[in-house]
């Protein structure tokens, strides 16, 4: 590897550095004590994930969920830092008729059952994943529960 | 030999929860594995949708039975904050004070759980009599003993009743000195310790790609608990001692926790 590793970057060479390297491709929202956010476009997104988790050292995904907001869906990256404690929100937006990522499975494994959670919850199919399968509703389930446009009886 | 797979379970033993886990054998050594975790999932996001904030909190302590208070505490922290409101520091004192409570207690759940699964029931019968101490204290605190519902979104719902401190400071005190006693039971146990030492070795590269967190993952060598690296409440303030849980001495995790609730009462 070429590039230099940052064990534990602050947040200012997080935004710098990615900045430099994606360009327009990634936009940075803002940023906290330990805290950067930033979105990025889908075509990008397997190529910074490697870059944030090999070169700025971000071990582990804490998190891989979704939120519908019935206009678009966006999926939301939480990733962790260990040695400064810092973490990186990730968001991928993506528009209703093309519900599809790429998985991040392969680079942080404990990815791997929240895309599984993320799909049978959201539908939203992450190119690339070892077993998308439904985890924790029954494999012949016909619905994808957390979407909006899936009443609960109640909410009608 | 032929590869083949076995289904270990639904029923695991000492069943903390049914599952099944398939596992592929090649003679006597498993080479893979797919756990079924059954259909655990409660839609509790979805739930939320159609309920009001305040609704919400009785709610979150349902997550975990054992350190609902943490729980019930997240969920109102995320609510100051997208609302940007300003938690007044007693409050905020109490909420820590309380979070260790159940954080003790919690622990020592775990150290009876793990006492039975090693068929000690001594450890089991211990900590759980330890335990019932905090448990007390919950009630004291805010009349339940586990799903508390205490934290309130900007504070908590009630100060400290009478002598709280007081009989707060007893229980530690107390503790600290059984302690010792459970320590004798473990870390200075040759039997105890011959089963944990040296099993299902997670790398620190590992344990943070998998996804493990707490103490497991303070466990396997990485330095970092966000008490101390990404304070909240009054966690920065607080005079209280970190100890790494990397000497594979289990009591070590609660001992931190009760010297630090030690700390935050006075």
């Amino acid at each position: 590897m070429t590039e230099q590793f940052y064990e534990a970057p602050t947040v200012e060479q997080v935004s710098e550095l990615v900045a430099a390297k994606f360009g327009k491709a990634v936009q940075l929202k803002g940023s906290k004590p330990r805290r950067v956010y930033m979105s990025a476009d889908k075509g990008v997104l397997f190529e910074l994930a490697t870059y944030i988790h090999d070169v700025l050292n971000f071990e582990q995904a804490s998190s891989v969920c979704a939120v519908d907001y019935e206009s678009h869906m966006t999926v939301v990256y939480h990733l962790s830092n260990y040695f400064n404690g810092m973490m990186i929100e990730l968001t991928v937006d993506l528009a209703n008729d093309d519900l599809t990522v790429a998985s991040v499975a392969s680079i942080w494994g404990g990815a791997n059952w929240h895309e599984r959670e993320t799909y049978e919850l959201f539908g939203i199919v992450f190119e690339g994943h070892p077993k998308l399968e439904r985890l924790l509703t029954p494999a012949d389930y016909q619905f994808f529960p957390f979407r909006r446009s899936y009443k609960l009886r109640r909410s009608d | 030999m032929s590869k083949m797979w076995v289904t270990m379970g639904p029923q695991h033993p000492f069943s903390h929860g049914l599952w099944t886990l398939k596992v592929q054998v090649d003679g006597e050594v498993i080479q893979d594995a797919e756990p079924v975790i059954g259909y655990l999932h409660r839609g509790w996001e979805k739930e939320c949708e159609s309920r009001t904030y305040p609704q919400i909190i009785p709610m979150a302590d349902r997550l975990c039975y054992s350190a609902s208070m943490t729980w019930s505490h997240l969920y109102c922290k995320v609510a100051e904050e997208a609302m940007g409101l300003e938690v007044p520091e007693r409050a905020q004192y109490i909420r820590v004070i309380a979070d260790e409570i159940c954080r003790i207690q919690s622990h020592l759940m775990w150290l009876a759980a793990m006492g039975t699964d090693l068929g000690n029931l001594t450890i089991f019968l211990w900590a759980l009599r330890e335990r019932e101490w905090f448990l007390d204290l919950n009630v004291k605190l805010c009349g339940q003993r586990l799903t508390t519902n205490f934290p309130r979104i900007g504070g908590v719902r009630n100060d400290m009743p009478y002598l709280f401190e007081r009989d707060l400071m007893r229980v530690v005190d107390l503790f600290e000195k059984r302690l010792w006693d459970i320590i004798a039971l473990t870390d200075d146990n040759a039997i105890f310790m011959s089963r944990m030492q040296g099993v299902g070795h997670v790398t620190r590269k590992e344990a943070a790609n998998l996804g493990l967190t707490g103490p497991s993952m303070r466990g396997c060598g990485v330095n970092f608990d966000v008490r101390r690296d990404d304070p909240y409440m009054v966690y920065d303030e607080l005079d209280w001692k970190w100890r790494s849980a990397t000497t594979e001495t289990p009591m070590d995790v609660t001992r931190s926790a009760s010297r630090r609730c030690s700390r935050v009462a006075r």
